[in-house]
């Protein structure tokens, strides 16, 4: 009876989490199985595989899962490529130089989605700096088209979720000591030697948290590709919404979101085994 | 190891200063190491040592002076080319890699074939008593083994140099008088050329075979163990070095004649009062070593009157703290001694006349030759 005390107390928490978190996935999963009524917003009777049919069968469904996953790859990617640099700056940095380029990163994470894609229309646009820039510098004549463009959504992805990518990296490169690096390169490594056997190495397990958390955002953003892809790059967070929020179509925009959870957990599953895999070897060896 | 011509020192350091922003860590420092030589960076911490040591090294860059190994300027040479092994005090081993991973690195770097390397590989664990060791992994062994595959890992390059940065501090104390004598050994057999930064006087008398002192940026003073400890150069000197330290006293001469501490006289012995008299000075600091004091009867010629002030038993001695005065003066005597004054009581205390340092009173130099 005693034991049991203080599970009793935990229980407001338990029944408002399940309420407020569980109930809605609960929901999704069960609309997804459902159809919408002909010429009704309600939902038919009886459980279907319909919408996930549909979703195979249809290629328009299909590509863009695919240029999810592409965009989000490549993201990840960018993101790391960039970020690797940035965070090394502020692990390594000190003071004020380093309490600011935090700040920095920290800006795009607080305010929200839209407002730095907002921003990357005016950096982008065919009268934005970027290309007043580049005709300045006489690099280009024509502008450049960003807007509407695969390379401008993969650009404002990079520019929204690079935080995602360096706080990860700020913790483990603040964590591997100096003393490491000086030993490598007295064994007579050269600077990137030390960051190739070294620093990438030691590094790896805020690259693969970096990872996840940049390819599941990239995956799941809808922002971004909807204002910076100007409806014409149809990404799954893009499509969802529509189904959503303009075909009105419920259950298939279930199915979709559905979708994205199995993605993003079978993504979660294997960067873990990853992991565990490369700690396996460290103790093996 | 084969004699280098007198004229060429094996490593030079060259009126090497260094500034961090407005704070001086080193000024003008020069140093010359024969080669073969263990040398002892000795100080307080923030003397300097360890900045002097990365620069060396190349881990750092001086703001003034040069570094020459073999009369070839190392200045503006990234550390990775100078063939230079560090033994950080963290033993900074790589910790994704296996022990012999770790000493493989530096030869991995030289792109060895593989025999070569692996031989050498087996070579350096032998030499630290690691053999059956490689394939195990840092975080598996004791911080007296991770040092040990730390100092395999430098000597594997079969370093020009070995830098070794506070070899002990992260070791127990019993562990620590035992790798004493082990990096000793080792280098004796090995050879190599030595560094080791210290701030632990002990282990830089009973390890090196020259000591250079540093305070404040500056080298003190530089000798073997038994200069450094018999004739120090500074006041700081005679009271760093040796354990338990010097006492160090401010004597005046008295206007009648004869000397004083504060208000109380000291008859000393003559020798020692020839000496003072040969300076001619009106004040000096006098340094007294613990362990060439003697316990002695009321009047014998020469003793100081002190109150005994408490004591600490040693096991084999016993530390006397008295006072004189406002002055502190300690005495190691032997510990098996009965009678032994009490706490209040008066003691005598005979200073070896041979053993006493005088020091300038205003600027802390020695004084007599």
């Amino acid at each position: 009876m005693r034991s049991s005390t203080p599970l009793l107390f935990l229980l407001p928490a338990v029944a408002l989490s399940a309420v407020v978190f569980l109930a809605p996935f609960a929901w999704l999963i069960y609309a997804s199985f459902k159809t919408q009524g002909a010429g009704s917003l309600l939902m038919a009777d009886g459980l279907t595989v319909k919408n996930y049919a549909r979703l195979v069968a249809d290629s328009y469904f299909a590509a863009a899962f695919v240029r999810t996953i592409g965009l989000s790859a490549l993201t990840t990617l960018l993101t790391l490529v960039v970020g690797l640099p940035v965070a090394r700056l502020i692990a390594t940095g000190s003071g004020r130089a380093k309490g600011l380029l935090l700040a920095l990163m920290l800006v795009p994470l607080v305010c929200g989605a839209l407002l730095p894609s907002l921003g990357m229309i005016h950096l982008l646009g065919p009268l934005g700096v970027v290309n007043g820039t580049l005709k300045l510098l006489g690099l280009t004549t024509s502008s450049i088209k960003f807007l509407g463009t695969t390379g401008g959504v993969v650009l404002g992805l990079v520019q929204a979720f690079l935080p995602l990518m360096v706080l990860p990296l700020v913790n483990t490169l603040s964590r591997l000591p100096r003393d490491v690096e000086h030993a490598a390169s007295s064994l007579g490594a050269s600077p990137l030697r030390v960051w190739r056997r070294v620093i990438l190495p030691l590094a790896m397990p805020g690259i693969v948290a970096g990872a996840v958390l940049v390819f599941s955002a990239a995956f799941t953003a809808f922002v971004t590709p909807q204002v910076l892809g100007q409806g014409k790059i149809a990404t799954f967070g893009t499509v969802a919404y529509q189904q959503a929020a303009l075909v009105l179509d419920w259950p298939f925009a279930s199915t979709l979101a559905v979708v994205v959870l199995v993605a993003i957990g079978l993504a979660l599953i294997l960067s873990a085994q990853f992991d565990r895999l490369l700690r396996r070897r460290r103790l093996a060896a | 190891m084969s004699a280098q011509p007198a004229a060429v020192p094996h490593l030079e350091i060259d009126g090497v200063s260094k500034r961090f922003g407005e704070t001086e860590v080193l000024r003008d420092v020069s140093i010359t190491v024969p080669r073969g030589t263990f040398l002892a960076l000795l100080g307080p911490s923030g003397c300097g040592k360890s900045t002097l040591l990365k620069i060396i090294a190349g881990l750092e860059t001086q703001t003034g002076g040069h570094v020459r190994l073999d009369g070839e300027a190392l200045d503006g040479m990234p550390a990775y080319r100078r063939d230079i092994g560090v033994v950080f005090q963290s033993y900074a081993l790589f910790p994704h890699m296996s022990v012999k991973e770790n000493v493989r690195f530096g030869l991995d770097m030289r792109r060895l074939d593989k025999a070569e390397s692996a031989a050498r590989v087996d070579e350096a664990l032998e030499l630290v008593k690691l053999g059956g060791y490689g394939s195990r992994m840092p975080s598996e062994l004791s911080g007296g083994q991770q040092q040990r595959v730390a100092i395999a890992r430098s000597l594997a390059i079969r370093p020009r140099l070995l830098l070794l940065d506070e070899p002990l501090s992260n070791l127990d104390a019993v562990l620590r008088k035992s790798v004493r004598v082990d990096i000793r050994e080792l280098h004796d057999r090995v050879g190599t050329t030595t560094v080791m930064v210290t701030h632990d006087q002990e282990e830089a008398m009973s390890m090196a075979d020259q000591v250079a002192v540093m305070a404040e940026g500056r080298v003190l003073q530089m000798g073997t163990p038994e200069a450094i400890y018999e004739r120090p150069a500074t006041r700081f000197v005679g009271g760093f070095v040796g354990s338990p330290p010097a006492s160090l006293m401010k004597l005046s001469r008295r206007f009648e004649g004869g000397w004083r501490f504060g208000e109380i006289e000291w008859q000393m012995e003559p020798a020692l009062a020839r000496r003072l008299d040969a300076i001619r000075r009106i004040e000096v600091t006098i340094g007294l070593r613990p362990e060439r004091m003697r316990l002695v009867e009321a009047g014998t010629e020469g003793a100081l009157a002190a109150e005994l002030r408490s004591s600490e038993y040693l096991g084999g001695e016993r530390l006397l703290h008295a006072a004189v005065g406002q002055e502190r003066i300690a005495a190691l005597v032997g510990g098996h001694l009965s009678g032994l004054p009490k706490p209040g009581e008066p003691v005598h205390l005979l200073p070896d006349a041979d053993a006493v340092m005088l020091f300038d009173a205003e600027n802390g130099e020695r004084l007599d030759p």
